[in-house]
């Protein structure tokens, strides 16, 4: 169960990830409405006698289909995050989690100048963990290296098996000098609640949250 | 009358451009903020229409930018925000611009920007 200030942090994940996926939608639907609209008035052009360029026809049909299959991606996307509370905890793919995360920071990431890439276990690794709250924490970490990151220097998110259970590791070359950064109270807090230990090494320049076998 | 697109979706700013080119207006594009800077530096346009968010640098942000450059230009945002009430704050942010909402009817931008340009004459006769 979650308490209140953890549903708190939580429901201003699920709201801030909720409005960049309805805006990204909106703008897959602005490409479709303007390429739809301009196949239009060529036709309306064609029957009005000026010849017809069907390699161009033809180009935007095959990015309308690029466009619906981009969406797809998203609607996806947001139905998995959807699904991440409908169980508090559960046996999840860690890679799924990663770069279900990651795909979804893109857009608020992509729009402060930050890049977010995520390098993926090569073999499924299953942990029991509460995925919501896991992915609100690698959010929240994310958001703690996004102003030593930029497009050049993204932050490279990655998962790997450790000898207690499985390691999530952010990492920027752009490092701040000392320690790192200051973890906010909400990263403890989370932390906590998912029974996950913050490491903060400044050698790799790595936030590391580490989740033991039962998550 | 010249307009300058500036937004980072390529797919929605070239067919856009196309658009209008095929209705009589003279409408180039860029993708990146920076583009836009170095296109004003180097030719007259009337009107810019921006998307708000855009990377490193928000439509506000650039109208700015612009605006150094060439200080009688005028200015449409486009944005996809989704509610009622981030548009009432994005339309307040642009101030006395016009704000419009992806997906676009062609046909409001092409009357706010006759809107636009008609204040401007009108300010310039008075």
């Amino acid at each position: 169960m979650m308490n209140d200030s953890l549903m708190k942090t939580g429901l201003h994940y699920f709201g801030t990830m909720s409005a960049s996926i309805s805006h990204e939608i909106k703008n897959r639907m602005a490409v479709i409405n303007e390429q739809a609209g301009l196949l239009k008035d060529l036709v309306l052009l064609a029957e009005q006698g000026r010849e017809i360029d069907l390699d161009r026809l033809m180009r935007l049909a095959e990015s309308l289909k690029n466009q619906v299959a981009l969406t797809d991606g998203i609607i996806k996307n947001m139905n998995s995050f959807s699904h991440t509370v409908d169980s508090f905890q559960r046996s999840t793919d860690l890679g799924e989690v990663i770069s279900l995360a990651v795909a979804l920071s893109k857009r608020t990431a992509d729009n402060k100048g930050v890049g977010i890439e995520c390098r993926l276990p090569e073999s499924s690794i299953s942990i029991v963990t509460a995925p919501f709250l896991l992915m609100n924490l690698v959010w929240l970490c994310f958001e703690t290296m996004m102003p030593f990151a930029d497009m050049e220097h993204p932050v490279i998110v990655g998962g790997e098996k450790s000898e207690t259970g499985v390691t999530i590791m952010l990492s920027t070359t752009q490092w701040p000098e000392g320690s790192g950064p200051d973890l906010p109270e909400t990263i403890v807090s989370i932390a906590k609640a998912l029974h996950a230990e913050i490491i903060i090494n400044a050698d790799e320049k790595q936030i590391r949250i580490e989740l033991g076998a039962g998550g | 009358m010249k307009i300058l697109l500036v937004d980072d979706e390529v797919d929605f700013v070239s067919a856009l451009s196309e658009r209008l080119h095929l209705r009589g207006l003279d409408a180039d594009w860029v993708s990146r903020p920076e583009d836009a800077v170095n296109r004003v530096e180097r030719s007259h346009y009337d009107i810019a229409i921006l998307d708000v968010k855009m990377p490193r640098v928000s439509g506000i942000g650039l109208k700015v930018m612009l605006q150094k450059k060439c200080p009688d230009m005028k200015f449409i945002f486009l944005t996809g925000h989704g509610s009622q009430e981030s548009y009432e704050a994005g339309a307040a942010e642009a101030g006395e611009e016009y704000y419009l909402m992806k997906p676009l009817k062609l046909e409001t931008l092409i009357q706010k920007i006759d809107e636009v340009l008609s204040v401007e004459n009108k300010g310039r006769q008075t």
